[in-house]
């Protein structure tokens, strides 16, 4: 008898088990429920309902405000990390919809916004390790799908920029894209990306440099001639 | 306390889904306690006032979805019960989870009446700690790493506990032999 015999055994076992449970436990709770007081029992919930404060009721207004005020910084930033604005779009709302549900916990904006960016990280993190696998097997991309509301400059821009935060390994570009385009504090990247201070630190400090150049060397080839001199040279 | 603060349409929705639900949580309650009536009681107040915590996200669901969420949460809270700390009920069901449609029934054939009444009194009769670990693993679904973490138990305890159980559910279904013979010679 090994283990893993016993454990297919168990397996078979206790999806029987589970079903037998299901009906012995169905069968008693209709058997129990005839000794519902339906009137007491409503009367106690709606005294609850009467006395509770409505702080624990307002998520929807909450995270109303908080859509009307961050969803499009967090789509940009989320463009940073994913590939297009769809797929951001995407994440964000994921992000959203999961704050929704834990709202219970967090109970007040701030920690809501740490809650969303960190989802919005992490989700994009597994998003690009889901497109890395769908590459592997497909090498065809389909081309970014610009979303309407965007210009045309801004949507060059941001594709230089893009394409340089793309050469970066990607902490490094989620450290960068957080500090510069997010405009967040060391703290709140580090609770973002789940690491600590320091190592934002060193990502920010050895991602810079190649950002740097990778974004020069667009500028300098999609710039017209004799214009270099505007080029981004400052320190 | 700012009573009218609540929004009146979600207190009117809440009642509604109390008025819907009460009954037959409070009598699933009373079959996971054992009996218990004054707990079950408390424990259907409880789930709905979860339920209004999560209102905003929970009146977007059908019926049947809030009623597996509500199924689940009063599960989760009547084993927290089972701890002495109640770690298990600030960890309610997720959202989520209940959009998941239902296992498929792989096990249509019924089990007769009497072979469900031996099983009940097997299950009445399990000490508290094997009830909680069997509810938990076929009720809620839930692995035996969670269950022993919820429960502060070791994972070995655990698996002990459940195949206890399984021997005395399979002795109580009897003539049903729902484990054929590739169970091998058991000990």
């Amino acid at each position: 008898m090994t283990t893993a015999r016993n454990d297919t055994a168990n397996t078979r076992q206790d999806d029987l088990l589970a079903h037998v449970y299901q009906q012995v436990i169905d069968a008693q709770a209709e058997q129990y429920a005839a000794a519902w007081d339906a009137t007491a029992g409503l009367a106690r919930f709606t005294d609850w309902l009467r006395d509770h404060p409505a702080a624990d009721l307002d998520a929807d207004q909450a995270v109303a405000r908080l859509y009307s005020r961050h969803y499009q910084p967090l789509v940009r930033l989320a463009a940073m990390l994913v590939r297009d604005t769809t797929t951001a779009e995407d994440v964000v709302q994921d992000a959203f919809i999961a704050m929704h549900g834990a709202w219970p916990r967090l109970r007040d904006a701030e920690n809501a916004l740490a809650y969303l960016r960190q989802a919005v990280v992490n989700r994009s993190r597994s998003v690009l390790r889901h497109q890395m696998v769908a590459d592997n097997n497909q090498p065809e991309t389909p081309p970014d799908t610009p979303s309407g509301e965007h210009g045309t400059f801004e949507l060059l821009e941001r594709s230089a920029v893009i394409a340089a935060l793309r050469g970066l390994p990607q902490r490094q570009r989620e450290a960068i894209v957080l500090w510069y385009y997010a405009d967040l504090s060391e703290n709140e990247i580090a609770a973002a990306m789940g690491i600590s201070r320091g190592a934002v630190r060193s990502h920010t400090a050895r991602g810079l440099p190649a950002f740097r150049a990778a974004l020069e060397q667009a500028a300098s080839q999609s710039a017209p001639p004799g214009d270099s001199e505007h080029g981004p040279s400052d320190p | 306390m700012s009573a009218d603060k609540i929004p009146k349409d979600h207190a009117a929705e809440l009642g509604d889904c109390f008025a819907a639900h009460a009954r037959g949580l409070f009598g699933y309650a009373c079959a996971l306690t054992r009996g218990d009536q004054a707990l079950a009681d408390d424990l259907v107040q409880s789930t709905f006032v979860a339920a209004a915590r999560q209102w905003p996200t929970m009146r977007g669901l059908c019926q049947a979805q809030r009623l597996r969420w509500l199924q689940t949460t009063i599960g989760h809270l009547a084993v927290s019960g089972f701890r002495h700390n109640g770690a298990l009920a600030e960890r309610l069901p997720r959202l989520e989870a209940v959009s998941r449609p239902p296992p498929a029934d792989t096990h249509a054939q019924a089990i007769s009446g009497i072979a469900l009444e031996r099983c009940w009194q097997v299950i009445q009769a399990l000490p508290p700690q094997q009830h909680a670990v069997a509810v938990m693993r076929w009720l809620l679904a839930m692995t035996n790493s969670q269950i022993a973490a919820g429960l502060g138990l070791a994972d070995g305890t655990v698996a002990a506990h459940l195949s206890a159980v399984r021997g005395k559910l399979k002795a109580a279904l009897g003539p049903y032999d729902p484990f054929g013979t590739e169970d091998g010679p058991a000990s």
